[in-house]
């Protein structure tokens, strides 16, 4: 078993668990809240063979990735629902003053 | 080693929506419009904002959608209103008629669960007849009729008629009207056969492989093989046509990945032009006991077969013989030409009630071909005494299952290949009893990322990114 200590102010419960679910297949995870702040992140491998020392920093890496996809997914959830229901619902015509006032 | 994203500030400002993977030296990223690959400085670059603006990677980012403050707004618009073009469709075109449930052969891996029944499991022609009325109901303008089964040529009466009242109402429709018809050719006569091609009706059948694959996976139940049955009647279209008017589709066991390259050749003998290496569905004989034991696979096996047989189609290519895969040239075709493909299996939300629909023997209507191979009401719409608005329109259960396939609803909103995949609503419950189960944990999650990762690394190689741009142009 695995301990793994992450700081919940940083990376978002919803980062964690997407980061866990990419290791689902190999590992057994639990998580854990231990405070307001940190969140423990318990792994235990599913068949012997995983190097439990080499899954930490895996799972450190695709926490990083994880945060940088809902950076990026909120720092553009807004413009991005504006063009998609645009392209979606809206005539043509009412495209660019949809655009103009919701910005960009 | 890769970027270190904890230590890059992201310029909030000029950073546009996009997915991303690293796939050996390079990041691949993908918006809703578009994709692009960076080496790691570039990306690095990009997410700071420091990207010279005389390079030729910028102005492909701002082009393509990825940097925000520069791209034309209206241009996305567009974009994405041209690759999810198949959303303003006006009702579903591809409609599956199983006209029997009955077969001649008993296939190892046969999804319908089909075998030698009794004519109470026949489509009769009332049936077909109002099925043709809610087909001519759909406001496509597009319509194409396939027949299935079982083994449709057992119920020959049927399909005729329905071609005939089909041909007879579209005279007032004026819709462009297709006719397929999915056969083991094993019944196929002289009198069919031509009246099938002077009806317009596309011939496709099944061709495992080689004699020993083809039989193994494809017996009569007797046991004796079907594959001289189905190659006479390839041979035999070939010269009465003086063209091919048959295609084929391959099934792959776990004895047809053992000999991948036999099955390709056999396909190439036949000048087949494309082959699509499929991967078993698990519905039906192949979901469980001793049929799955012997003939399935996990999906890392898939892949590592796969991955040989494309490389073998290339090979061949090389060597000038034109033949493609068929997942590859899909994919393709979204990436090379932005187009979306009118596969329905590899687009959000799928297929299913909005793109096709499948007609039972015994009249029940179901949201896809794969639901009603269930054996069990999960999927069924309602029958052919509905009206079309009933069955889609109004219908909560289609709202759901179509729901349960939208890409943006699940992790797949996260994933590069996004924009190039899909998922089946129908495997989902059939094979983990759920609509919405963790997607990275499924099967068809790792047969189409590996597949994807693969296709996106050869394509950096010059030589083959040629042979892979000439089957889709």
């Amino acid at each position: 078993m695995k301990k793994i200590i992450i700081n919940k102010v940083k990376y978002s419960l919803r980062v964690v668990l997407s980061t866990a679910f990419v290791f689902l297949d190999n590992f057994y995870i639990f998580l854990k809240e231990i405070d307001t702040e940190n969140i423990e992140v318990q792994v235990d491998s599913k068949n012997n063979s995983q190097n439990l020392e080499e899954f930490e920093e895996e799972f450190k890496d695709e926490l990083k990735n994880a945060k940088l996809r809902q950076d990026v997914f909120e720092n553009n959830r807004q413009n991005r629902e504006v063009m998609i229901y645009t392209a979606l619902y809206a005539k043509d015509d009412d495209t660019k003053s949809d655009i103009k006032k919701n910005g960009n | 080693m890769s970027l270190d994203f904890d230590k890059i500030k992201i310029n909030k400002e000029k950073v546009g929506f996009f997915r991303f993977k690293k796939l050996n030296d390079f990041y691949l990223l993908t918006n809703d419009i578009s994709l692009v690959e960076l080496s790691e400085q570039e990306f690095k670059n990009f997410l700071e904002g420091t990207l010279d603006e005389k390079e030729k990677v910028y102005s492909q980012l701002v082009k393509r959608g990825f940097i925000k403050d520069k791209t034309s707004h209206q241009t996305i618009i567009d974009e994405y209103r041209i690759k999810n073009r198949f959303l303003f469709s006006m009702g579903a075109a591809l409609h599956i008629v199983v006209v029997t449930k009955r077969c001649n052969q008993l296939c190892v891996y046969c999804q319908a669960g089909s075998s030698e029944l009794q004519k109470d499991y026949d489509m009769t022609k009332e049936t077909a007849k109002k099925v043709v009325d809610i087909i001519f109901q759909s406001k496509s303008n597009s319509i194409n009729i396939e027949f299935q089964g079982g083994e449709p040529l057992l119920n020959w009466e049927v399909v005729r008629f329905i071609v005939e009242y089909a041909k007879e109402k579209n005279k007032i429709a004026k819709k462009r009207l297709m006719f397929s018809l999915v056969t083991n050719l094993s019944l196929m006569t002289d009198k069919k056969y031509n009246y099938l091609i002077l009806a317009g009706v596309n011939i496709c059948t099944s061709l495992d492989g080689p004699a020993h694959v083809h039989d193994k996976n494809r017996p009569f139940p007797n046991g004796k093989g079907s594959y001289k049955e189905v190659t006479s009647w390839i041979e035999k279209s070939a010269k009465l046509s003086g063209k091919r008017r048959i295609s084929a589709l391959p099934t792959l066991t776990k004895y047809s990945l053992d000999h991948i390259e036999e099955v390709i050749d056999e396909y190439i003998k036949f000048c087949f032009p494309a082959i699509h290496l499929r991967q078993l569905s698990f519905l039906g004989r192949s979901s469980g006991g001793k049929n799955k034991e012997e003939f399935g696979y996990t999906a890392e096996e898939f892949v590592t077969a796969w991955k040989r047989g494309l490389d073998y189609i290339i090979q061949k290519n090389k060597e000038g013989v034109f033949i493609y895969e068929r997942f590859v040239a899909i994919v393709l075709l979204k990436i090379i030409k932005g187009k979306s493909s009118a596969f329905l299996d590899l687009r959000s939300p799928c297929g299913a009630g909005i793109g096709q629909l499948a007609y039972f023997y015994d009249g029940g209507i179901y949201s896809c071909d794969e639901a009603r191979m269930l054996g069990d009401d999960t999927f069924l719409l309602g029958t052919v005494d509905n009206t079309y608005n009933e069955l889609i329109i109004n219908n909560k259960k289609l709202k759901t299952i179509i729901t349960s396939s939208v890409l943006d609803n699940c992790s797949c909103n996260e994933c590069v290949y996004k924009p190039y995949c899909g998922i089946c609503p129908v495997q989902n419950y059939f094979i983990y009893k759920n609509l919405f189960p963790n997607i990275k944990e499924t099967d068809i999650c790792k047969i189409h990322t590996g597949m994807l990762d693969y296709i996106f690394t050869k394509i950096k190689d010059e030589e083959t990114a040629k042979i892979l741009s000439r089957w889709v142009s």
